[in-house]
């Protein structure tokens, strides 16, 4: 067995991306929040030159794109290091799949932004699709970007936490402490599907955002003064100024309907997981920093709720009767609604990001024989 | 509010024009067309161009519709960068920069359709709504509230009022060879 020793600066390296990587996701919300995605319609260069002036929305779009660009070159000094250094092969790939995928993620970005501005790639584009529908695309490649972003962003904190010290620190010590792996087991699995639903959760808040379908469902915690949404016969009124189709606006409230109602289903499962890591620990078996963490989790996961309300709240408040006339988007929202939103993007990243290294120790957790019974071999096991 | 809007604007604050009330309590920016109207008698190519400005940081104007095929000519005054972002979905949407002062581009509308959003991504309260029609009985409210469709043939006709914030409403109204006929909407809060 090679005893594998914590490298400090790839640790400190480690963690400074995972960080980025949230206040990426923030720039990235700010964006989308106001309307700010095709104030820079060049990519990757602008169309202002070298350096075009950081104003209004350039602020938002261009600070995105540095931010991302800090993020990527860090990304790659990490694989570099990982390859040079590290001498688990798992965490090795993991290091060269984040690159891939933020190289990748760029792309997608650039494409949101070129699908719109550009004539020879939305010519392109129509052609691979059989759409001509630019708008549509537009929200393709905004949503599959929303979600690559936050599996990029699980990818950081994953490194960060093999990398940490603290890691290696448990790793030397787990052996005494591998009792009860009933118990770590089942809240393994249950962490693991917080992880997806949250991961699912992202998906239709991405789709909900960029669909401009956050603030169709005018009331919270009830929907239209229910609890479930008159679907059959919704207020839609055909003299609003910007009128939809009954389907569309339909189609808007399932969205929205969907991120509130699985969002107590994400909140059930981070419960379920720190009382049943809580239970673990109570019988003594080791589970690492998992119980902090699901502690932490639960705090955010309400704070998560509190802040989705808010954004229905603060928007109301915000809005006189003419504005009642139509629905509007969060970009079209005040500015306290559209900060709020964001930080509803920044915590639910974040909340993704401690859920998957909350399983992650848990999986470390587990007896070595119940671990491959997943399978594989986990990254902490050594090389 | 960016700095070099205020200084374009006369530092005088910038107003966003989703709402304007004229003096006489008159609304500014009223569209008025009429839904069932004939098919344009001239060629809508014969059309003159329409010039869409981007002065002090407001669309200029605000409001406006065109014939399909009418040019329609974007203007960049203003000393500093706007994008012009139009978010269309029967005609081709588009978005491209105007860096530079005096930059023009001309585009042309080949179907008809409601309210095109033309949107400076850069200043988030730059708009513009642009209506594309088949047929010329069109009119937009002024600074006096009043509105003039000329040359509609003899018949019955929905005339329908579009506001960006109040919404639609529709009236019957039926002309005579030669008559002039005065139609009044009211919105109420």
């Amino acid at each position: 067995m090679t005893v594998v020793t914590s490298n400090k600066w790839l640790s400190r390296l480690a963690l400074a991306v995972a960080v980025l990587s949230v206040a990426l996701i923030a720039v990235g919300a700010s964006v989308t929040s106001t309307g700010s995605g095709d104030a820079e319609p060049g990519w990757p260069l602008s169309k202002q030159g070298v350096s075009p002036p950081l104003r209004g929305g350039l602020l938002y779009e261009l600070g995105h794109r540095y931010v991302a660009g800090a993020v990527a070159i860090l990304i790659t000094v990490m694989m570099v290091c990982l390859l040079k250094a590290e001498k688990r092969p798992p965490l090795r790939r993991l290091g060269v799949i984040s690159f891939i995928a933020v190289l990748l993620q760029a792309v997608l970005g650039g494409l949101r932004v070129l699908i719109v501005s550009n004539r020879a790639v939305q010519d392109f584009v129509f052609r691979a699709t059989g759409t001509h529908d630019a708008e549509q695309l537009r929200i393709v490649f905004a949503v599959a970007h929303a979600f690559l972003g936050q599996a990029v962003l699980c990818m950081t904190f994953a490194i960060a936490l093999y990398t940490s010290a603290g890691w290696f620190r448990w790793e030397m010590t787990r052996g005494r402490e591998q009792k009860n792996h009933v118990e770590i087991g089942k809240v393994y699995w249950v962490a693991l599907a917080a992880v997806a639903a949250i991961f699912v959760q992202l998906l239709i808040a991405a789709l909900m955002r960029h669909n401009m379908a956050g603030l169709v469902i005018r009331d919270f915690p009830l929907s239209f003064g229910r609890l479930i949404p008159p679907f059959g016969n919704l207020p839609n009124n055909p003299d609003a100024p910007f009128p939809i189709s009954d389907a569309e606006l339909a189609y808007k409230v399932w969205l929205a309907f969907l991120h509130r109602t699985w969002a107590y289903v994400v909140a059930v499962l981070i419960i379920a997981v720190y009382f049943g890591v809580r239970k673990a620990r109570r019988a003594g078996a080791g589970v690492g920093n998992a119980y902090p963490l699901s502690a932490l989790a639960v705090w955010m996961v309400i704070a998560q709720i509190l802040l989705g309300g808010l954004t229905i709240w603060t928007h109301l408040s915000g809005v006189d009767a003419p504005d009642l006339a139509a629905p509007k988007s969060v970009s079209e929202a005040n500015a306290l609604t559209q900060l709020i939103s964001i930080a509803h993007v920044v915590v639910g990243a974040t909340l993704l990001g401690i859920c998957l290294t909350i399983a992650l120790w848990l999986r470390a957790a587990l007896p070595r024989a119940a671990a491959s019974e997943t399978k594989s071999a986990p990254v902490g096991a050594g090389a | 509010m960016d700095k070099k809007c205020t200084l374009a604007h006369g530092n005088q604050p910038i107003w966003k024009e989703d709402f304007v009330l004229n003096k006489n309590g008159t609304l500014r920016w009223c569209l008025v067309y009429i839904k069932n109207a004939p098919k344009a008698p001239a060629k809508p190519s014969k059309s003159p161009t329409f010039v869409l400005d981007q002065q002090s940081c407001t669309y200029t104007p605000h409001v406006f519709a065109v014939m399909t095929g009418q040019p329609v000519e974007i203007r960049n005054s203003d000393p500093f960068m706007h994008n012009v972002h139009c978010v269309a979905r029967k005609n081709r949407g588009f978005n491209f920069a105007q860096p530079v002062q005096g930059l023009s581009n001309t585009v042309k509308f080949t179907k008809p359709e409601m309210g095109i959003k033309f949107q400076c991504d850069v200043h988030p309260w730059m708009a513009a709504y642009c209506f594309v029609f088949e047929h010329p009985y069109f009119a937009v409210t002024g600074p006096a509230g009043t509105y003039t469709i000329k040359d509609l043939p003899p018949g019955t006709y929905s005339v329908t009022v579009w506001h960006e914030t109040l919404g639609s409403r529709t009236q019957q109204l039926t002309v005579k060879a030669g008559e002039k006929k005065t139609l009044d909407f009211t919105y109420r809060r």
